[in-house]
């Protein structure tokens, strides 16, 4: 696995700090004179001046270097960089819900308001949302199929569950997988702020401000990174010499076919179900919860219901967290940075927490591990949600190894 | 290390118009700077390969250029090969510009 994220781009940091409830939301000073507002977002920490070549910067948005960059990392970590034959049948699959937002805007910025009505010729290659993808085929020789999921804040766990698919149905042997977003520039900044989803600052600072589940929440932070893992098949992993990190079990996916922005109860309870049945589990085998729960009151209310319909009484028993709270939201590399995270507490049997949850609320009393992290022994089996504004859900099961 | 290998090659310079010396090492800046060219492989008759640029960056060097030098240079004229050409280039149209 690979991470470029607000907490780091050291995967065994990353999950420390989270499990030590370290929220990493921060306060910026974002849009053009005169129209500049504070912003509380999720800043990618990482550094692409050591982890990027310049001839990279320039064919390639922060989107897709922060992608390029998680992908080496996880290549690396399961040995497939050198090891060019493996890479023959090997997919590429990712998530990106807007593509190179900064190189977007800039385009524009230059096109409306200079003299002459050029922008860089960089501008189409950096800003299509396949970059991200064609960008890691590229630099690692990955020749099998290239495919960009955009199913906005579904889009990388979509990737994944497809590339679970597409490996276990036989078409692949390996799949480069996860997500990658990169929107924190001041026109979109500006439109989030507009749709009155975006968290206002708590009394307590930035970091208290993202607040899933607790009576005082009022709304997400937008945050940039990328996530990558590498899947394989049971039999390309063991034939390679390779441990595994954890295993995939199960994909669910479905449509509210409701409404745009608001979540609907059903769609997302039948994609759980969806979820369960594709790995053969039933819902007591679920030993954690990794909401979606952006920190929306709506958004989280419907998860918790459609949690509770599905999983009846273990509902009430089984850990649910917003690791959101902490790395804020990542739209379109949301999903893969999430299940990541899902995978390494499974590894350890840790579970980490919702941040901030000080004061629940009424509507979500589910046990939504508050504050810090937690000690699960025997946790064997997670699951994933990502649930997007078109009402496009994806759930992912995945199993310790 | 980026303004003494410029200076290095301004001596080893082939070229002869002193006009040029200022508008190659402008040049020579902009290629270290953005393009993380190392500056000894700088010289008239490296190519923009060698130079380790591909299409999209060189189209994108055009564009840098006419920026640093506030020249516009059409894109059915916009074509060299090597360092010197591109020098060469700009010469010609920051001469056109009374510059």
């Amino acid at each position: 696995m690979g991470f470029v994220t607000p907490h780091g781009d050291d995967a065994d940091s990353i999950f420390q700090r989270v499990f030590a409830g370290e929220s990493v939301i921060r306060r910026v000073r974002s849009g053009r004179e005169g129209w500049a507002a504070d912003v509380l977002v999720g800043k990618a920490e990482w550094n692409p001046q050591r982890d990027t070549t310049p001839i990279q910067r320039v064919a390639m948005d922060p989107v897709a270097q922060m992608a390029f960059v998680s992908a080496q990392k996880a290549l690396t970590q399961a040995g497939l960089i050198e090891n060019d034959t493996a890479l023959d049948r090997a997919g590429i699959y990712m998530g990106c819900s807007i593509g190179g937002a900064e190189t977007n805007e800039q385009g524009y910025q230059t096109y409306h308001t200079r003299s002459v009505r050029r922008t860089k010729p960089s501008t189409v290659p950096r800003v299509m949302p396949s970059a991200v993808a064609a960008h890691i085929s590229m630099e690692f020789g990955i020749r099998g199929p290239s495919q960009t999921y955009s199913v906005a804040c579904a889009s990388s766990a979509m990737a994944i569950g497809e590339a679970f698919r597409a490996i276990r149905d036989g078409y692949l042997d390996c799949v480069v997988a996860g997500g990658a977003e990169a929107m924190l520039a001041d026109a979109v900044l500006a439109a989030w702020e507009a749709l009155g989803v975006l968290a206002r600052e708590h009394p307590d600072g930035p970091e208290a401000s993202v607040r899933p589940f607790d009576a005082a929440r009022t709304g997400f932070a937008l945050a940039e990174g990328a996530a990558v893992l590498i899947l394989e098949s049971e039999e390309h992993a063991r034939a390679r010499g390779v441990k595994p990190l954890g295993e995939i079990v199960g994909y669910g996916a479905s449509s509210d076919a409701h409404n745009l922005t608001h979540p609907y109860m059903d769609g997302q309870a039948r994609c759980l179900r969806a979820a369960l049945a594709d790995a053969c589990l039933p819902p007591e085998a679920i030993g954690y919860i990794s909401a979606h729960a952006t920190g929306t009151l709506v958004g989280d209310r419907v998860e918790v219901d459609a949690i509770k319909e599905v999983f009846g009484a273990h509902a009430l028993r089984v850990p649910v967290s917003a690791t959101k709270s902490m790395h804020g939201h990542l739209v379109g590399a949301a999903g893969a940075v999430e299940l990541g995270l899902t995978l390494m507490g499974l590894a350890r049997g840790q579970v980490p927490p919702t941040a901030n949850l000080s004061h629940p609320d009424a509507g979500c009393d589910l046990d939504c591990v508050p504050m810090r992290g937690r000690e699960v022994p025997g946790l064997d089996y997670a699951l994933s949600n990502s649930f997007a504004f078109g009402g496009s859900n994806v759930s992912l099961v995945a199993r310790r190894v | 290390m980026g303004s003494n290998s410029i200076t290095s090659l301004r001596h080893a310079s082939p070229f002869r118009q002193e006009a040029s010396l200022g508008s190659q090492a402008r040049i020579v800046e902009l290629l270290v700077k953005k393009y993380g060219v190392e500056p000894d492989k700088i010289s008239p008759t490296a190519s923009m390969a060698d130079l380790g640029l591909d299409s999209l960056s060189v189209t994108e060097l055009v564009f840098d250029i006419e920026d640093l030098f506030e020249i516009e240079i059409p894109l059915d004229d916009a074509e060299f090969r090597t360092f010197g050409e591109a020098v060469v280039l700009v010469d010609r149209y920051l001469g056109a510009k009374g510059d």
